[in-house]
């Protein structure tokens, strides 16, 4: 089989993965190596349905024994099938990368005989890459269910970012559909790489070189403080996200730029609030930096799944990551975004808007004295929005006209603020009428109007 | 010296040397501040009774000298964010960066240290958008660049930017490319980037029409092997994409506004001629 044939097939069967960022670790470039990676990540294009393309994202192999129910690569399958040779894998992604196409490697696998077969020759691929061609760039590599623990600990310490797919989002959905795996064979790797790395953080905090590091960053830090607030970048360091790790990522060997998961969206019943509460634990327990959802795609025809002419549920994995965002980011908690009561998040307006129209008594705002948890709350204020206004009401006195230079989106803004005391003359006073208001021009988006022709969904307002 | 309240503009080259230059003149001739502005030679007009001061050429070292004392002075006076804030607006296009970086520049020399938070004021607003157009473009030059290896071994790429980025971005492609020989044409801007094997730093090189057009034109040397990893790229690229994602289903066109199409033209994975 050509280069070109085994290519298109192993990318086609890679292409359901959602995760393809290049974030989390900043390494320079090294005297005789290829590449370097930075820690805010880089796309360097975007396929026709307009996701990113960061990374080379593909399978080792497609040949899978496995049969779990959604995969179009499950065993039972009919589909041309094809294999990677370690070294003909990292010559591409070098060649690739070398032209600028992309940040690195992301290295995925059906499971190829058994999990400990797949993973080594995986191992054999991203040895290759870091030794025999001197990689230094991003590798991001995919963890099967069931590896022996070695086997990880090798993988994690080639690769900067592992991930072990959950897929569905409860016991139940994956026992009915994945009759080769079980929970416990998905967790006990995740539990290894948050448990490896706790571990090494706290060596690196007795370390010379731990200690070092972390007297630059306090040394930074401080001089941040001398020069006022980060108001030029969207740095995270102004947002209510949970705490930063203690040591740079750069000076951690194993799984530098940490873990992720996937969650498949839309192929079982569990409803949006059970994804919340799940994503909240997960990042709680397991450390992770991100969680991806995956909007079922209807591909394959089988009892067990949405039937194959089932619309993919775009805007339901579109709220999901926003939700997700404002949970990392601003600090709200599942309940906040879909209560046990009403389990799932409003398709017509986002996440961060609907909160907002469901907690009327707690607006407008005063922008000249609110704090940065409040501010943070209001639909249209954003991180940086928001250092600014708290960065700029220091030297002087602020009116709704400067809201707008500041980055706020003041069309979405003014229904919640009020500024030096004035309300945008515009804006509706009456909750109800701000509500029709705010759901009417959501609802009549091109977004909104083309994905309820095309999920034949009403909004839940 | 000018003459009490002479109304005065003066004339700048876009770069970062020229303005700042500028801007130190301003202050040596003791000009009111009032009634003193800067323009781009190439859109100077100058108004009724402005008397009209063109800077010197920047192969003048006195040019380079006072932009550098500007600099320092504000560097000291308002840090080094603010600084590298002046680099980033000075390569932008726009007919009226040279004023809008003076007014910022007299801003910071008056309010010192709080310039960094007065984010507010409407100098710091204006100096802003051309930060922000700058650092967008600086983005996209890191994301859509596309080499083309020729047969000797060296990298090519031909990229048209909307602000003059590439002076910006060389570091972060010698960081990424550290080991290799490689070469970038602005031809827009009439600036390349060099690189050569183990060099910490690009050298910036200004060019004339022709030298730019005749480097532009080494890209068209791939041999068979650059086109087949053309090809396994564009495979790799259309492969990516899902169904019931595209621009029909989400009423607008994703791709086009993270991917503006005024750089398709340069992509390879958009190429129709290395369709395989």
């Amino acid at each position: 089989m050509d280069k070109l044939t085994k290519l298109g097939i192993l990318a086609e069967a890679a292409r359901f993965d959602a995760a393809c960022t290049s974030s989390g670790v900043t390494r320079g470039p090294r005297e005789g190596m290829v590449g370097d990676a930075c820690a805010s990540g880089l796309c360097h294009s975007f396929s026709a349905d307009g996701r990113c393309i960061t990374l080379l994202k593909v399978l080792m192999s497609n040949a899978c024994s496995f049969d779990c129910a959604y995969c179009v690569n499950r065993r039972g399958a009919s589909c041309p099938r094809a294999t990677f040779e370690p070294r003909e894998l990292a010559e591409l992604t070098l060649d690739f990368y070398k032209r600028n196409y992309i940040e690195g490697l992301f290295l995925s696998s059906a499971v190829l005989g058994n999990p400990d077969n797949t993973t080594e020759r995986m191992i054999a691929c991203l040895e290759a890459l870091r030794g025999e061609f001197r990689f230094n760039g991003y590798v991001h590599a995919k963890v099967i269910p069931d590896t022996s623990p070695e086997l990880v600990d090798r993988l994690g310490r080639l690769a900067d970012r592992l991930s072990v797919n959950l897929e569905l989002p409860s016991r139940a959905s994956l026992t009915a559909l994945c009759p080769d795996k079980d929970a416990s064979s998905v967790m006990a790797p995740m539990a290894q790489i948050a448990t490896t790395r706790r571990e090494e953080e706290r060596q690196l905090l007795d370390s010379p070189a731990g200690k070092r590091a972390l007297a630059r960053r306090s040394g930074r830090s401080s001089s941040h403080v001398s020069e006022g607030m980060q108001v030029t970048s969207a740095g995270a360091r102004y947002t209510l996200g949970r705490p930063a790790s203690a040591v740079p990522n750069a000076l951690r060997k194993f799984v530098p730029a940490g873990q992720s998961t996937q969650l498949i969206i839309g192929a079982t019943p569990e409803d949006d609030n059970h994804i919340l509460q799940l994503s909240k634990s997960l990042y709680d327990h397991y450390g992770l930096k991100r969680i991806f959802f995956s909007a079922y795609m209807p591909m394959v025809e089988d009892s067990r799944l949405p039937d194959r002419e089932t619309p993919v549920p775009l805007r339901r994995e579109h709220r999901l990551y926003q939700a997700d965002w404002l949970m990392r980011y601003y600090a709200f908690t599942p309940d906040e975004l879909a209560t046990p009561s009403r389990p799932w998040l409003d398709l017509d307006v986002d996440p961060k808007l609907a909160w907002a129209l469901a907690h009327m008594e707690r607006f407008p705002i005063e922008v000249m004295d609110a704090s940065l948890e409040m501010l943070l709350r209001v639909p249209g204020i954003g991180p940086v929005g928001a250092r600014r206004i708290l960065a700029a009401r220091r030297t002087r006195r602020l009116c709704l006209d400067d809201l707008q230079g500041l980055g706020i989106a003041f069309k979405r803004a003014c229904y919640f603020v009020t500024c030096g005391g004035k309300r945008d003359q515009a804006a509706p006073l009456d909750a109800d009428l701000i509500r029709r208001k705010v759901v009417s021009d959501a609802a009549g988006s091109k977004y909104n109007s083309a994905r309820r022709q095309a999920e034949g969904q009403l909004s839940l307002f | 010296m000018l003459a009490c309240g002479e109304a005065v503009v003066v004339c700048c080259e876009r770069t970062a040397e020229s303005v700042l230059a500028a801007i130190g003149v301003t202050y040596l001739s003791h000009a009111d501040p009032h009634r003193v502005r800067l323009v781009a030679t190439d859109k100077a007009q100058a108004r009724i009774g402005e008397k009209v001061i063109a800077l010197g050429d920047e192969d003048d070292g006195s040019v380079v000298a006072l932009a550098k004392r500007v600099y320092a002075g504000f560097e000291r006076s308002c840090g080094t964010t603010c600084a590298r804030r002046v680099v980033l607006a000075c390569a932008a296009d726009e007919s009226g960066m040279p004023e809008a970086v003076h007014r910022y520049l007299r801003l910071g020399f008056s309010e010192g240290k709080r310039l960094y938070e007065d984010v507010g004021a409407p100098e710091a607003l204006a100096f802003a958008k051309l930060v922000q157009r700058v650092s967008s473009e600086c983005e996209h030059t890191r994301q859509f660049v596309r080499f083309v290896r020729l047969p000797d071994g060296t990298f090519v790429s031909v990229f048209e930017p909307n602000e003059n980025t590439l002076p910006l971005v060389c570091c972060h492609f010698a960081r990424r490319m550290k080991e290799d020989r490689f070469v970038i044409v602005d031809p827009r801007h009439l600036v390349a980037i060099f690189h050569e094997p183990g060099d910490a730093s690009c050298a910036v090189v200004g060019l004339d029409g022709e030298t730019a057009a005749m480097l532009a034109s080494r890209v068209d040397e791939a041999d068979e092997r650059e086109r087949l990893v053309q090809a396994l790229w564009q495979r790799f690229y259309r492969a990516m994409e899902l169904p019931g994602r595209g621009a029909a289903s989400r009423g607008y066109d994703l791709r086009a506004s993270w991917m503006p199409k005024r750089f398709w033209h340069g992509l390879p994975e958009l190429d129709p001629r290395l369709r395989r």
